[in-house]
């Protein structure tokens, strides 16, 4: 029978791991991720959890822990937080290239300088790229449904790649929740032991990593590649079977809040979909048909599902949290790719960007109005006058 | 008359973020005095951190301070020094900042021997994320991450830096405040790279979890448990044995990369 605790999104986390059989920890501490090692080794201390917890001697040393444990085939899991996740960022290439599909469990946390300890996705989105499964949970039940689901589809044979499992810091990671706890038999039937298809064996020895010659570059790099146009369709078997399994709910892909009749949303990952859920039924009670559209996975995009659901709308208005200096829209990250994805929508609705959630701030309903205002003016104009509005300092 | 730290404050970053009995603002303080009695000009000063509880240090002292990123202390330090040998710089890390994250520059910076002072703020603990045991926590005590004691064993600074090369290595504790004070300035003076191990407490994350009484306690603990080595020489064995060794281990002339690299300059006739 699944229990019900009270957990922030660090502890579900590490309850996520547990039930997931995790064999290899590997840590080194960081707030706001620090929470999550800290359950696991209390976990592991008290012989609930039977594995191997290293404390590496840096991020850089962690994350290689993970690659290594993977490559001899066990399930390993790390993680991080902000600088901790960009010092670690040599390993990532390697870890997906070698196509070691451990995980990281991603509490976000802004950049230095000047040392903030907030929640802001810059971190492990400028990781985005490497070839790691992302996306956000927004609570604390879903950090630790997602933990047990990305485990699945990275191990599946038709994927094979680390993710990063992320879930907003302070936030989510230290705001407890009601959170139900599936049934260990449960979770062994949805998720089987990792069977590394190529694991370090001296019976059978391989090698992982080799050196190899330009011309053999381009040949793994398209096989990665593929992979990730592979994982759309395991993401939808895998949700749906949890969805199943365990009496959730999930949609693959996306969130969506109140978008049935909708003239604009708010398009975002992470936790402030909770307040971006409050600000929509204000808004409606006004009068005002805004919506909210929730990204649950940043790789593999999924750009036919987003071109989809966001075609129905007259305004979309992404929110960042997170940095892209001197990038084309000049703020953020996600309105970059949602412009991508609306490029063959005919007549797509415009879309504009707001810099909100930085540095740990809170994207508060105040802002969520005054940006329902801009994108309203857009739904009406059909076109949108910037790329890119930093809330509370631009026009807003 | 009392020494007048205020000179050397910031006034406007204080209070400081420390906890009452954290032994780091004594270690400060030896530091201040230090500076003070070397007679060291503000401005051609430059103090480095990395990140922790002791790396907040140099954000209270009024001298050019730098707050890098964690375990870069000496890195970020030999870019200062190399860029204007002229300045004196001195570089404060945690245990776990010198010695876990930034062990690879600490041994590397051993071995070039730079003239730069480095003060390890040693407490035996992460104390700014919670407690996780160290490379400097005991073998067998309690951490945040070893609830039923730690499996590893202890780097000894000293002999670390012994071995890595560095031509000036001394301990001292937070309760031997003056002689900290006097080895810090021996070491500024010191042309070379100079490592003083200066031992101290954090009472909140390990002190309480390792039962060491209160913060005054944990101070006077140094007092009980140490011997200097000159009085060690001549003590029985007995009244050495499982005690620490503070003092000067090494202060020896060795050629200063600064200098060798000026002379590589010279002989190639470039312009430095
Ligand atoms: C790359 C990176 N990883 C982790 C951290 C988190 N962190 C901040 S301080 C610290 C350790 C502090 O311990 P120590 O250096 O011994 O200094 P103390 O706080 O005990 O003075 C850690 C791990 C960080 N800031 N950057
Ligand atoms: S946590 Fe420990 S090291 Fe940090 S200020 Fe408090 S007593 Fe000092």
């Amino acid at each position: 029978m699944a229990k019900e605790m009270f957990l922030a999104g660090c502890s579900s986390a590490a309850y996520g791991a547990m039930l997931s059989r995790v064999e290899v920890i590997s840590s080194y501490p960081i707030r706001p991720y620090t929470g999550i090692m800290m359950e696991l080794s209390k976990l592991v201390a008290n012989g609930e959890l039977d594995a191997e917890f290293v404390h590496g001697e840096g991020e850089h040393a962690q994350v290689s822990i993970a690659y290594g444990a993977s490559a001899a085939g066990a399930r390993a899991y790390t993680g991080s937080s902000g600088v901790g996740v960009t010092y670690a960022m040599e390993c990532y290439s390697p870890a997906a290239g070698g196509r070691l599909p451990c995980q990281m469990a991603i509490a976000d946390r802004a950049l230095d300088p000047p040392g903030d300890f907030g929640s802001e996705h810059t971190d492990v989105m400028s990781a985005r790229d490497q070839g790691w499964i992302m996306g956000w949970a927004a609570d604390p039940q879903e950090v630790l449904d997602n933990t047990i689901m990305y485990f699945k589809i990275g191990e599946d044979a038709r994927v094979l790649l680390p993710q990063f499992c992320c879930q907003d810091g302070y936030f989510v990671s230290h705001i407890p929740g009601k959170v139900s706890i599936p049934d260990q038999k449960a979770v062994d039937e949805y998720l089987p032991p990792f069977n590394n298809p190529h694991p370090l064996d001296p019976t059978k020895p391989v090698s992982h990593g080799p050196q190899i010659f330009p011309d053999q570059g381009p040949a793994i790099d398209l096989q990665r590649a593929q992979a990730f146009i592979d994982t759309p369709k395991v993401i939808e078997e895998a949700v749906a079977d949890f969805n199943k399994q365990f009496g959730r709910n999930y949609d693959p892909f996306l969130e969506e809040y109140m978008t049935d009749d909708a003239e604009f949303v708010f398009f975002l990952q992470g936790g402030h979909a909770r307040t971006a859920r409050f600000a929509v039924n204000h808004l409606r009670e006004k009068g005002v048909k805004a919506g909210m559209v929730r990204l649950r996975f940043m790789r593999p995009f999924p750009t036919e599902a987003v071109a989809e659901s966001l075609s129905k709308f007259k305004a979309v208005g992404t929110i960042e949290t997170s940095t892209s200096y001197g990038g084309a829209m000049k703020g953020g990250n996600l309105i970059h790719e949602v412009r991508s994805a609306l490029y063959d929508v005919p007549n797509p609705p415009p879309v504009t960007s707001f810099m909100a959630g930085l540095g740990g701030e809170v994207v508060s309903l105040e802002e969520f109005y005054s940006m329902a205002k801009v994108l309203t003016q857009a739904a009406k104009d059909g076109k949108v006058d910037q790329y890119v509005y930093w809330v509370n300092f631009d026009k807003v | 008359m009392a020494f007048n730290y205020a000179e050397y404050i910031r006034p406007g970053k204080l209070p400081h973020i420390w906890c009452p009995g954290c032994a780091h603002g004594t270690v400060m303080k030896s530091i201040i005095r230090a500076i003070d009695r070397v007679g060291l000009e503000k401005d051609r000063t430059v103090i480095v951190s990395g990140i922790g509880c002791a790396s907040r240090m140099p954000g209270y002292v009024d001298f050019n301070t730098l707050h890098t990123t964690h375990g870069r202390s000496l890195p970020f330090s030999t870019g200062v020094k190399l860029a204007d040998p002229g300045l004196n710089v001195i570089a404060v890390a945690g245990d776990g900042d010198a010695l876990a994250i930034g062990g690879n520059h600490f041994i590397h910076t051993c071995r070039r021997n730079i003239d730069i002072t480095l003060i390890v703020f040693n407490n035996n603990i992460y104390g700014m994320t919670g407690g996780q045991f160290s490379p400097t926590t005991p073998h067998g005590k309690l951490a945040s991450t070893t609830p039923y004691g730690n499996p590893d064993y202890a780097f000894d600074v000293v002999e670390l830096a012994m071995g890595a090369g560095a031509s000036y290595v001394s301990r001292s504790t937070a309760y031997h405040a003056i002689p900290l004070e006097r080895q810090i300035a021996d070491g500024i003076n010191h042309k070379g790279f100079s490592v003083i191990d200066a031992l101290c407490t954090c009472p909140t994350t390990y002190g309480r979890r390792n039962k060491l009484g209160s913060a005054v306690d944990m101070i006077g603990w140094f007092k009980d448990n140490t011997v200097g080595i000159k009085a060690a020489g001549k003590l029985p064995p007995e009244k050495v044995e499982g005690k620490i060794l503070t003092g000067v281990f090494r202060k020896e002339e060795k050629p200063e990369y600064c200098d060798e690299y000026a002379k590589i300059i010279e002989k190639t006739g470039g312009r430095s």
